[in-house]
């Protein structure tokens, strides 16, 4: 029951610190709302739950020198005192995209909406596992199989296209003639969502294989 | 219905516990208690509905009963 709460409670964050986050704040409908709308939004949850305009991590191409008060310690200037570590170069640096084109929009946009969207669906159907613990089949039933088996698509797969859409976005931005000179724009695909789809995938056949030998053992006296 | 959906094999094995129970004057909840098996279990062998039986479990309740496997079952030959 308190796993089924807590789920609970994911399901009411993510929709709300996630998709209505995302579509409201400043890269997705936010621009629309009239300024009322802003002000009471602003006023309850803070210019946190409206979002910042999208930023996109980049590394700063070797060439850019960067300068600070106090100056930065770096290697080659001075003797390295023992014990003490130095900044080093290529510098990362975000980059705030006040104005999304709408292939921007869509990349950044759409991929973390993506993102929201299967958090939302896995979190239920992990409701619906949960809460067969309590009946009285328990879990080991072919269709908590089948769900295992959904939520290793929509991890592998759409975790995937997920990133994919994001790393995209972010591309077209750093891309942008007015940035690229400054930043390098080398694309770094992540492979995670595939790999814990894989994971979760192999434990579906499991569980599959669990309950053909529970149903073999149903009403064996 | 299996949980895996699929209809049970039919079998021409009768049960026919309740004739002895009614024989010995015992109670399934008497007998359950006996053999270490639930009521809710024996009542699904009484009823027919059990797919099979454990030697052990049925060793148990022949023990209980006082009677012969061949008691207990018997094949119907019109299946």
């Amino acid at each position: 029951m308190a796993l089924e709460i807590l789920l609970y409670f994911g399901v009411v964050f993510t929709v709300i610190f996630g998709l209505l986050r995302t579509l409201l704040g400043t890269m997705g409908l936010g621009s629309m709302l009239p300024g009322w709308a802003w002000s009471v939004s602003e006023r309850l949850f803070g210019s946190y739950f409206l979002g910042e305009s999208p930023r996109v991590s980049a590394t700063l191409r070797n060439h850019i020198d960067v300068h600070t008060t106090p100056e930065l310690y770096v290697y080659g200037a001075e003797l390295v005192p023992s014990g003490r570590g130095e900044f080093s170069g290529p510098y990362e640096a975000h980059v705030n995209v006040y104005s999304p084109d709408f292939a921007q929009r869509f990349g950044l946009l759409g991929g973390q909406l993506l993102a929201v969207l299967l958090t939302l669906v896995v979190l239920l159907l992990l409701v619906k596992i949960v809460r067969s613990l309590r009946s009285e089949i328990g879990p080991f039933s072919l269709i908590n199989a089948q769900r295992l088996r959904l939520i290793s698509w929509l991890v592998g797969i759409g975790g995937t296209l997920s990133t994919l859409l994001v790393t995209w976005g972010q591309w077209l931005v750093l891309n942008d003639a007015a940035i690229a000179p400054f930043v390098r724009n080398d694309i770094d695909i992540n492979g995670v969502p595939l790999l814990v789809g894989v994971g979760v995938y192999v434990f579906a056949e499991v569980f599959r294989r669990g309950a053909a030998m529970h149903a073999d053992l149903e009403r064996v006296i | 219905m299996s949980l895996l959906g699929q209809d049970d094999e039919a079998h021409g094995i009768r049960i026919r516990l309740d004739e002895v129970l009614e024989a010995r004057g015992m109670s399934l909840a008497e007998l359950a208690r006996r053999v270490d098996v639930t009521v809710a279990n024996l009542s699904v062998l009484k009823n027919g509905r059990a797919r099979a039986v454990r030697f052990s479990t049925l060793s148990a309740i022949c023990r209980e009963l006082g009677c012969q496997p061949g008691d207990l079952l018997a094949f119907d030959e019109r299946w």
